[in-house]
């Protein structure tokens, strides 16, 4: 490595943290012995104190994030994360409690979560709650164990095959299978929805549900989801709903209203909690009633003017989660909703549509948008043409954003869009903000026919350049006491 | 309070553009019957009153004079002030998944410096970015046995945590897996010769806990590895990060995968939430291991440099074939392990270890003045099992003066367990605490 970008574990010192002052080692050896402490214990650097805080703060400087700049990164609705949300969330009424403290130690966490839980119904338009999936494919995982439950119930075990698009964000074949279902895809028609004459083929007995983002992944809204609805209902299939694209909908339209039985909300998308490079997230489910004996347990409930953890309900699928869930993410997703309201709710799904409308309508002069009508809160260009013309792709003109100081754009998916480059540019962003980008995306495709050998070597000027990931792959390094054995 | 910053005139502007009337001309796809339904939210408030909302409802949790001494898998430990102060910097908290390895140098270095770490914990060969938390790893890591071994038995010991037993079943319950228990000896460790009668040829996997749910140490290593080599299983192990800084590991016992919950590494308790799965394997399981991995590489300029790496497993990519549906992960959570683990450094948390080992046999020796029994004889780290008959009544007194003594088992284990306790301490507790409880008991038992 070089020197400027040492690991921790190449720095040595003397200076630690220490808690008490004695004879670590010795105390060690006179309780536990030898048949039980390890003689090699784990060779971890020892580094003072400040020299881990500018460790630590130096790699945080080679991190883009949205308290950077704009991160327009489809699907993953990057808005602005408020500040309050993470005070109120370290209050160490909520920090020190712990999960089985007697009831009359956490009356407060139980009255938020049971809020939190009847605005997540609201929202969603269904009548039951559990907070306890903790990502957006934990949730998935929920819901798909439900409704394997509520088939087995009812004694339809030959109810074994999941439909969705081709379209379907990879976590939804992939949560189906961990479920023990089929996976059947269905091909979008040329409006990028639903095609329901081939959806009616393949609906049949053997149809235990179907899994759908709506809008969907290309940013469109599917004008046909009651008739979908009721395709499914006719054979008691169950129809879940991805919340990955909630953002689009808060306050516009209910789920539950569409003929959902089942949905999975993103607190990290939707309500504003930060994303933490990859998590903690949130993935709370509803369901319409008759599917609510089969949540997991367990479930907060209200009994006069107490609150009460519910651990007796037979039917549930079990538990799905070590504790009640990711608190601290409901506490800031709680805030969230208490502070924009249900007005702010609904005007944040509105400005985040009309900046993704604004943005489409501003780039299909300069690149082709596959499926030309109003979106919702992403859409989706193809660099199809200018890669037929000059041989730069999707990947070059991403990578050439982050020279200009923007994240890039969800790239190469859908699947089902040559070349896509997918836009969600949130409703927290000013309009200086989407015209700027815009302008850069323009000047960019000049680029491309101007000096095609620029955008494959983009970026230039950021930390590090493109990375050798077949190398990566080829050559497995992920262990610095194994990568580094002979330094 | 909102956060769009669109003038009125900004949103007409744009309308213009657009040639529409108003915003809800963007909705005409969704149907009249369902278009802005009524919502029964309240109406928004100020960052002030929101501050003051959340105050509010934290207090009424009444804990400000609250002393505990529960685990039970969640634990008290003092989170150092660098943690929060390096782990709140918005670069590290409002990044997204680090797709983009030219702008995530950041998130990718601690991330590999996290797996460095777990690797040289558990003394496997790799581990990933993270798992939601200790129940979800130890599921997955049934879940590898039975993709990778021909057998359907899944034996666990009847020490591992019993919320984690119920997250196996549930993960394992769309599968053709048989789940088995193997009891515990009087010790308080896995009973080994029970364990013998149930292994066959058909066994996928056994599972222990190190220490175990009851605080025991589970110190027959040579034995379980010697069943390991007789019967090909894939031996798993879920443990306490902080005991196995001290405690012999996988190159002892043989262990192919440990996972285990990371709280105790610079998390708060939080209700249990968020947690911090950790996830290690042997290199022969690293392509089938579930979750994020970040490995070293070298970029256009020969520059060393950071990647998600072996993505071929995961979900984007294999679909329903992926080794596991995992996406976000907590990778927050495992940045703020990677800087308490170098904060802390092979003193420190030796250390640390030294400190719950003393601390703890402190706690045993007040209780055992007050009539408590340690209920195993199994040496134990910083928890461990005791009895009194008059068990319920004391902790149900003591907690009228704030002091939770532990946990009750018998919620956990039924009726049997009513005179038991499960009790722990750590680092956290200064003489006033043990001063304090000595006083109380001094008052609760006559």
């Amino acid at each position: 490595m070089n020197s400027d970008k040492k690991m921790i574990f190449q720095k040595t010192s003397k200076n630690t943290f220490l808690f008490e002052n004695i004879d670590s080692e010795k105390t060690i050896n006179e309780i536990l012995g030898n048949d039980i402490i390890n003689e090699n214990i784990p060779d971890f650097p020892d580094v003072p104190e400040n020299e881990v805080v500018r460790h630590y703060l130096k790699l945080s400087q080679l991190n883009f994030s949205v308290d950077n700049g704009f991160y327009p990164l489809g699907s993953c609705t990057m808005k602005y994360n408020p500040k309050i949300n993470e005070r109120v969330a370290v209050n160490p009424g909520f920090l020190n409690t712990h999960p089985y403290f007697d009831e009359k130690h956490t009356q407060g966490n139980l009255e938020l979560m049971y809020e939190l839980g009847e605005y997540l119904k609201d929202i969603t338009g269904m009548d039951a709650v559990t907070l306890q999936p903790v990502a957006g494919a934990h949730g998935e995982m929920t819901g798909l164990h439900i409704i394997r439950k509520y088939h087995e119930k009812k004694g339809n075990t030959h109810k074994n095959i999941i439909i969705m698009p081709d379209s379907a964000h990879g976590t939804n074949p992939a949560s189906a299978a961990l479920a023990g279902f089929k996976v059947v895809e269905i091909p979008s028609d040329e409006h990028g929805c639903i095609d329901i004459e081939k959806l009616e083929k393949v609906v049949d007995e053997n149809t235990a549900g179907f899994m759908v983002t709506n809008p969907n992944t290309l940013g469109l809204y599917d004008r046909n989801i009651m008739k979908i609805s009721e395709i499914f209902h006719k054979v008691d299939a169950v129809l879940y709903y991805d919340g990955a694209n909630l953002n689009a909908i808060m306050g516009k339209v209910k789920p539950g209203d569409m003929g959902f039985d089942i949905v999975h909300m993103n607190l990290h998308k939707t309500f504003s909690t930060p994303h933490g490079g990859g998590g903690p997230g949130s993935g709370p489910v509803t369901v319409k009633k008759r599917l609510a004996e089969y949540l997991p347990v367990p479930v907060v409930e209200k009994k006069e003017h107490n609150y009460f953890l519910n651990f007796d309900k037979p039917d549930s699928i079990g538990r799905i989660h070590s504790y009640y869930g990711n608190f601290q993410v409901l506490v800031k997703a709680y805030s969230y909703i208490r502070m924009l309201g249900r007005e702010g709710l609904k005007k944040s799904s509105e400005m985040a549509v009309l900046n993704a409308n604004f943005m489409a309508a501003r780039l299909k002069e300069h690149y082709y948008l596959p499926y030309d009508r109003i979106c919702m809160h992403e859409f989706v260009l193809s660099a199809k043409k200018i890669k037929k013309d000059t041989g730069v792709s999707a990947m070059d003109i991403a990578k050439r954003l982050l020279d200009y100081g923007y994240h890039a754009p969800t790239m190469y998916f859908p699947l089902i869009v040559e070349e896509a480059l997918m836009i969600e540019p949130t409703e927290t962003e000013t309009v200086e903000n989407l015209e700027k980008f815009c302008d850069v995306l323009i000047k960019i495709k000049q680029e491309c026919y101007d000096n095609h050998e620029l955008l494959h070597q983009a970026p230039v000027s950021t930390p590090i350049r493109r990375t050798d990931d077949v190398k990566a792959a080829r050559q497995p390094k992920f262990n610095f006491f194994n990568d580094f054995n002979n330094d | 309070m909102h956060f769009f910053p669109h003038l009125p005139e900004n949103e007409i502007k744009i309308l213009k553009e657009l040639n529409v009337q108003n915003i809800n001309e963007l909705f005409s796809d969704i149907s009249s019957q369902n278009i802005n339904p009524e919502l029964k939210i309240p109406e928004g408030m100020s960052e002030l009153e929101v501050d003051r909302l959340l105050s509010s409802k934290a207090l009424k949790n009444n804990i400000s004079n609250v002393l505990s001494f529960a685990g039970a898998g969640i634990y008290p430990h003092y989170v150092p002030s660098v943690i929060d102060e390096i782990s709140g910097r918005g670069e590290y908290y409002t990044a997204y998944t680090p797709y983009q390895p030219e702008v995530s140098q950041g998130t990718l270095q601690t991330i590999y410096e996290f797996q460095s770490y777990i690797c040289a914990l558990t003394g496997l060969d790799v581990a990933n970015a993270s798992m939601y938390d200790g129940a979800t790893a130890l599921a997955e890591a049934c879940l590898l046995a039975l993709a990778n071994k021909k057998g359907k038995k899944i034996i666990l010991s009847a020490g591992v945590h019993p919320e984690y037993k119920k997250v196996i079943q549930t993960y394992l319950s769309c599968t053709d897996a048989e789940i088995e228990e193997v009891g515990l000896n009087e010790h308080g460790t896995t009973d080994i010769s029970k364990l013998k009668t149930i292994l066959d040829k058909d066994t996928a996997a056994v599972v222990i806990s190190n220490p175990n749910f009851f605080g025991n140490i589970e110190n027959e290593y040579n034995e379980f590895l010697n069943l390991k080599n007789e019967f090909g299983f894939i031996f798993i192990g879920s443990v306490n990060p902080v005991a196995q800084f001290v405690l012999k590991n996988s190159k002892h016992y043989g262990f192919d995968v440990v996972t285990g919950e990371g709280q105790p590494l610079g998390m708060y308790q939080s209700f249990g939430g968020p947690c911090l799965g950790f996830f290690a394997a042997s290199s022969k399981y690293a392509r089938k291991m579930p979750g994020r991995i970040v490995g070293l590489t070298t970029d256009a300029d020969g520059k060393d440099c950071f990647v998600l790496t072996l993505q071929a497993r995961e979900q984007h990519i294999r679909r329903d074939k992926a080794t596991s549906n995992i996406c976000s992960n907590q990778a927050l959570c495992a940045s703020r392990a990677t800087m308490y683990m170098s904060l802390l450094g092979k003193t420190g948390m030796q250390n640390l270890a030294a400190v719950n080992l003393k601390k703890s046999r402190r706690l045993l020796s007040i209780l055992e003045k007050y009539g408590f029994k340690k209920v195993f004889s199994a040496e134990f780290f910083n928890e461990f099992t005791v009895s009194h008959n008059q068990a319920e009544d004391i902790y149900n007194k003591l907690l009228q003066k704030d002091i939770v003594l532990g946990v009750k088992l018998s919620d956990f284990h039924g009726g049997s367990y009513n005179d038991k306790l499960l009790v722990c301490c750590t680092e956290n507790f200064l003489d006033e605490d043990f001063e304090r409880l000595e006083k109380s008991l001094k008052e609760v038992i006559k």
